[in-house]
C-alpha cells in the first residue's frame, strides 16, 4: 500500500463529527415516529388511496 | 489482494459528508416517487381524463427511469454526480408542477417523462458510484447501504406525510409544495460534484465502449443482473397486491397496512445488516440468503394459516429481505470492474430490476385473472426465489484482470 494511499484514505475517512451524527439520527428518528403516528392514525384512508395505486410500479 | 484504498472524489471532502448528502438526496427522490400514485384519484376526477393517462405517465415515469439510469450514471461517472443531482432535481421540480398545471392527459405524459428523469438523476443508480469511489473497498458496501436506509426511510415517511398534507392543502397546493421540497436538493449536489478521479495510475482508463464490452461478456456481471430482475419481480408484486390477497382471505384493511409497515421497517434493518455482512460472509452468500429467505416467506403465505399474526409476521421477515440486495449487488459490481463506471453499469443491473418489476406486476394481474388466486404466483415467486438464490451462488468476487496490476501493488 503507498504512501499516496495511505494519504488519500486519512483524507477521505474522518468520521462523522458526533454532533452531526447525533442530528442525523434525531431527524431519522422523528421523521420515522411521526410517520408511524400517522400510518397508525390513518392507515384505513392510506389503504383507499393505495389500493388505487395498482397501476405504478413499486420499486424503491 | 486489491488495492485497500479508494481516493476520495474530492480531497477535502470527507467520506460521511458525501454519503450524507447523497443520502438526503435519495431519500428524497424516493420519497417523491413513491407519493405520485397518490394523485391518481384527485386528478382523475378533477381534470375528468380517466385513469389511463395517469396510469400511462407513470409507467412512462418508471420506464424512463430505467433507461435514464444507465444515461445518469454514465454522465456521473464520468464527469461527475453533482451536475446529474441537479439536471435531476430540476426535472422533477419540472414534472411535478407540470401534475400540478396539467390540464389534460398529455400534459400528464410530459410530465412522467421529466419525473423519470428526475428520479434517474437524483436515486440511488447516479449516486452510488459517487458514494462507492469516495469509500475504501472494505467500507464500499455499509456506505452504499446507508443511501439504501435512505431511500428507505424517504419512501417509508413520505406517504403518510403527503397523504396528510394532501388532506389539509388540497392536492393541487400540496403539489407546489413538493416542487419547494425538490428544491432543497439542488445544495445538496455541491458535496457530490466534480469530476471524478482518473483512478489509479497503474490501471488504463477504460473507455464507455470497453466498459460495456467488458461488462457483458462478465458472467458473474450476468448472473448478477438476471438475478436483479427477480428482486424487482417480488417486491412490486408483493407491495402493489398485499392489500388484495389481505382482504380475498377476509382480514381486515389494518392488516395490509401493518403488514406494509413493517416491510418498511424491516427494510431499513434489513439494508443495515446488509451493509455490514460484508465483514462476515460473501456478498454472493448473502445474496443467495437473501433469496432463499424470499421463498420461506412465500411458501409461509401458502401453507401457513393466513391470520392477522402470520401476514404481518412474513412481512416483517420479508422486509428484511427486501432491498437489503441493493448495498450486495451495487458493491459487486463495484468489486467486478472497479469504480471508474459504477454507477453507469449498476444502471444496467437496476434497468433489469425495473423490468422485472413490470413482469411481476402485469404477471400477477394476468394469473390472479385467470385463476381467481395468488396461488399461482406464490409458486412462480418462490420458483424464481430459488433460480435467483442458485445464480448467485457461482458468482466470483473478484476483480477483472484489468484491474490486477494495481492490486498486486497493493
Amino acid at each position: 500500500m503507498s504512501m499516496q494511499g495511505d494519504i488519500e484514505r486519512e483524507v477521505a475517512q474522518p468520521g462523522m463529527p458526533g454532533s452531526v451524527r447525533l442530528a442525523v439520527l434525531s431527524v431519522a428518528a422523528a421523521l420515522l415516529t411521526g410517520a408511524l403516528y400517522l400510518i397508525a392514525m390513518r392507515g384505513d384512508a392510506l389503504l383507499v388511496d393505495l389500493s388505487a395505486l395498482g397501476a405504478r410500479i413499486f420499486c424503491f | 489482494m486489491q488495492k485497500a484504498v479508494a481516493p476520495a472524489q474530492v480531497v477535502g471532502r470527507p467520506l460521511w459528508m458525501i454519503v450524507l448528502a447523497a443520502g438526503v438526496i435519495v431519500g428524497m427522490a424516493m420519497g417523491l416517487r413513491q407519493v405520485a400514485g397518490l394523485y391518481l384519484p384527485p386528478m382523475t376526477m378533477d381534470l375528468g381524463i380517466g385513469r389511463e393517462p395517469f396510469s400511462t405517465a407513470m409507467a412512462i415515469a418508471n420506464l424512463t427511469w430505467g433507461i435514464g439510469a444507465v444515461f445518469a450514471g454514465m454522465i456521473a461517472d464520468r464527469y461527475g454526480a453533482g451536475r446529474v443531482v441537479i439536471t435531476g432535481a430540476l426535472s422533477t421540480m419540472i414534472g411535478t408542477y407540470l401534475m400540478y398545471s396539467a390540464t389534460n392527459g398529455t400534459d400528464l405524459l410530459i410530465s412522467g417523462v421529466f419525473l423519470g428523469i428526475g428520479v434517474s438523476g437524483t436515486g440511488i443508480t447516479s449516486l452510488v458510484g459517487a458514494v462507492g469511489r469516495a469509500a475504501p473497498p472494505e467500507q464500499r458496501t455499509a456506505a452504499i447501504a446507508s443511501l439504501g436506509m435512505a431511500g428507505g426511510i424517504g419512501g417509508f415517511v413520505a406517504f403518510p406525510y403527503t397523504h396528510l398534507l394532501m388532506d389539509w392543502l388540497g392536492w393541487k397546493t400540496s403539489l407546489l409544495v413538493l416542487v419547494a421540497t425538490c428544491a432543497l436538493m439542488l445544495p445538496l449536489a455541491w458535496p457530490l460534484s466534480g469530476k471524478p478521479a482518473s483512478g489509479d495510475a497503474l490501471v488504463k482508463p477504460q473507455t464507455l465502449v470497453e466498459a460495456f464490452r467488458e461488462a457483458f461478456r462478465h458472467p458473474s456481471y450476468l448472473l448478477l443482473t438476471s438475478g436483479f430482475f427477480v428482486c424487482g419481480f417480488h417486491v412490486a408484486f408483493y407491495a402493489v397486491h398485499l392489500p388484495a390477497f389481505v382482504a380475498d382471505q377476509g382480514l381486515d384493511n389494518s392488516v395490509a397496512v401493518a403488514a406494509l409497515t413493517m416491510v418498511g421497517l424491516g427494510n431499513l434493518v434489513g439494508t443495515y445488516i446488509a451493509g455490514k455482512s460484508g465483514r462476515f460472509v460473501e456478498k454472493r452468500v448473502g445474496l443467495s440468503l437473501i433469496y432463499f429467505g424470499r421463498c420461506f416467506v412465500f411458501l409461509g403465505l401458502l401453507f401457513l394459516p393466513i391470520t392477522p399474526t402470520v401476514v404481518i409476521g412474513l412481512s416483517t421477515l420479508l422486509g428484511l429481505f427486501w432491498l437489503s440486495t441493493v448495498p450486495l449487488t451495487s458493491s459487486l459490481v463495484a468489486t467486478f470492474f472497479g469504480t471508474a463506471w459504477m454507477s453507469m453499469l449498476f444502471g444496467v443491473v437496476f434497468l433489469s430490476h425495473q423490468l422485472g418489476s413490470f413482469s411481476g406486476l402485469w404477471l400477477a394481474g394476468y394469473l390472479y385473472d385467470g385463476t381467481k388466486s395468488y396461488d399461482a404466483m406464490w409458486w412462480v415467486s418462490i420458483a424464481l426465489g430459488l433460480f435467483a438464490g442458485l445464480i448467485h451462488w457461482p458468482i466470483k468476487e473478484r476483480p477483472v484482470a484489468r484491474l490486477l496490476p494495481a492490486a498486486q501493488q497493493a
